[in-house]
């Protein structure tokens, strides 16, 4: 737990003085107005919710795939993986802390969408279910930290696994319905897609903000923490292959 | 001799890029991301029913990729000083422009062949019909558009470096949502609408709609004038970056230091 709540503090302070951390949530205001100009083109008011969504879980989760990139980029430069290989605690102790704090940092990106919304098409995002809501970004923030460890332990494996780093980005927010809800997609791609977290968590969100009732909420808050969880005992278990892997082979700091 | 620098520097730059991917990671890795990332913002189609959405945020899209992958040259130029060749490239007499520009200008290359990759494999799914011959020129001059840019923000970047990256995404987001990539420009005030007329890929990408629906017209042929117009202008603003970078740091001695 110190090494876990050492990492997370250590990153609180490097993400709100190190811009490229901020890089994600930046982008946030010109993806909301992308989104809303798309609602407004098509006289759509009522997805406002969708576009206002669909840019904050652009940038949170693009916040934790590149933030755990960088973490491992970072540590190898600064020969400090080969530290880390040597103390007797997993290195996905302080990764997933260092990277809890990062996702904290950009949960402001649902309140810079919303204020963008307001100030740019004048659009004002009402929530229906403020507990619901809260619920379901705590649980979908966690899940996001979770799965993305399994794209930071790539990184460890090989510098140029960055390119895996970068895939990691925009299937998962297409079948995730981070904008288009997965129902809307073909329907073959529902199975595959029901088994990704961010499906069940961004309907989830959606709903809390515009459905008059929240059904079947306790299961859908349960299968965002358990498929969060398969993401952690994955992302934990191959980061702990490839660590060992890359320093029996000896190439912890040139992979 | 400026010319055999940049013709030098493309190589290291081509073998620089090949030595990031293996076949398998190019296509499984970041063709991959950029299939779904169109397909992503083509679905807005589906949630808002309209085929006609799907069609134009698909060549929208592609364009975007390419402009996507040329503006990368801003972040990637700002490593060089991380990895502390700069000050060696700061004491050669020659200026730094063909250096970069020549290492970057595979980008181009990258970005249009990737572009048509994209569009022949996401096309047949949203069933389009054009003049797609036109695609691949079309797509170049949005490479050359971008290209003026790119090398601005790298100027930025090679100044500031640890902003490279944010300013990268932030120029290249701000571009997609005012340019005409997802929906028809006309849904903004006039006045965005006059700036994204600086911005590099707005031009060529109407030029690209003009060649698909109606092939080769004057009006095409303007629009990408004028996207070729807003590269070299970029380009011009880009030497001069350079310049006042390569200048300040001899004078001053603060190349090799962080921001």
């Amino acid at each position: 737990m110190s090494r876990y709540l050492a990492g997370f503090r250590m990153q609180l302070r490097a993400g709100i003085r190190t811009p490229s951390y901020w890089m994600t949530i930046l982008t946030t205001p010109a993806q909301t107005i992308l989104f809303l100009s798309v609602i407004t083109a098509f006289d759509r008011p009522d997805l406002t919710a969708h576009a206002v969504i669909a840019p904050a879980v652009v940038s949170m989760w693009g916040a934790s795939v590149w933030t755990g990139g960088a973490i491992v980029r970072n540590d190898r430069w600064g020969a400090m993986l080969e530290l880390h290989a040597a103390t007797p605690t997993s290195y996905a102790v302080p990764v997933i802390g260092r990277m809890s704090a990062t996702l904290l940092l950009s949960l402001a990106a649902i309140p810079l969408a919303m204020a963008t919304a307001w100030l740019t098409f004048g659009l004002d995002v009402g929530v229906r279910h403020p507990w619901v809501l809260a619920a379901a970004l705590v649980v979908t923030t966690a899940a996001m930290v979770s799965t993305a460890l399994i794209f930071t332990s790539m990184t460890v494996l090989s510098r140029a696994a960055i390119t895996f780093q970068n895939s990691a980005s925009y299937p998962i927010l297409l079948l995730g319905g981070a904008f288009v809800p997965l129902d809307l997609l073909p329907g073959w791609v529902h199975p595959i897609g029901r088994l990704i977290f961010l499906s069940w968590g961004t309907d989830l969100v959606r709903d809390s903000i515009t459905a008059a009732t929240v059904e079947d909420l306790w299961l859908r808050l349960g299968m965002v923490l358990l498929l969060g969880a398969a993401g952690l005992a994955a992302g934990t278990r191959l980061l702990r292959m490839v660590m060992h892997r890359v320093t029996v082979t000896g190439e912890i700091s040139v992979a | 001799m400026t010319i055999r620098i940049a013709a030098n520097a493309a190589r290291v730059g081509y073998r620089e890029t090949r030595s990031q991917y293996t076949w398998r990671s190019w296509l499984f890795g970041w063709v991959l991301r950029l299939v779904a990332q169109t397909l992503f913002f083509a679905a807005m189609g589906i949630l808002v029913g309209s085929d006609d959405l799907i069609e134009f945020a698909l060549i929208g899209n592609v364009a975007a990729g390419v402009t996507l992958m040329v503006l990368g040259i801003g972040p990637d130029t700002a490593w060089e000083r991380s990895q502390g060749t700069l000050p060696l490239l700061i004491a050669a007499p020659r200026s730094l422009l063909p250096v970069f520009a020549g290492r970057n200008v595979f980008h181009l290359v990258q970005g249009v062949g990737e572009g048509l990759v994209i569009f022949v494999l996401v096309a047949p799914w949203v069933g389009v019909e054009g003049n797609y011959l036109w695609l691949p020129p079309a797509l170049m001059a949005i490479a050359l558009g971008s290209y003026g840019l790119g090398l601005f923000i790298a100027a930025f970047a090679i100044r500031k470096p640890r902003w490279g990256n944010t300013i990268y995404n932030l120029v290249y987001w701000t571009t997609v949502a005012i340019g005409g990539v997802n929906v028809s420009r006309t849904v903004f005030p006039h006045w965005v609408q006059q700036v994204g007329s600086f911005l590099p890929l707005v031009h060529g990408l109407t030029g690209l709609r003009e060649l698909l629906s109606n092939g080769f017209t004057g009006a095409a042929v303007g629009q990408l004038g004028l996207e070729l117009a807003v590269g070299a202008a970029w380009f011009t603003v880009a030497l001069a970056g350079f310049a006042l970078f390569s200048q300040g740091g001899r004078k001053d001695g603060t190349i090799d230091l962080v921001e």
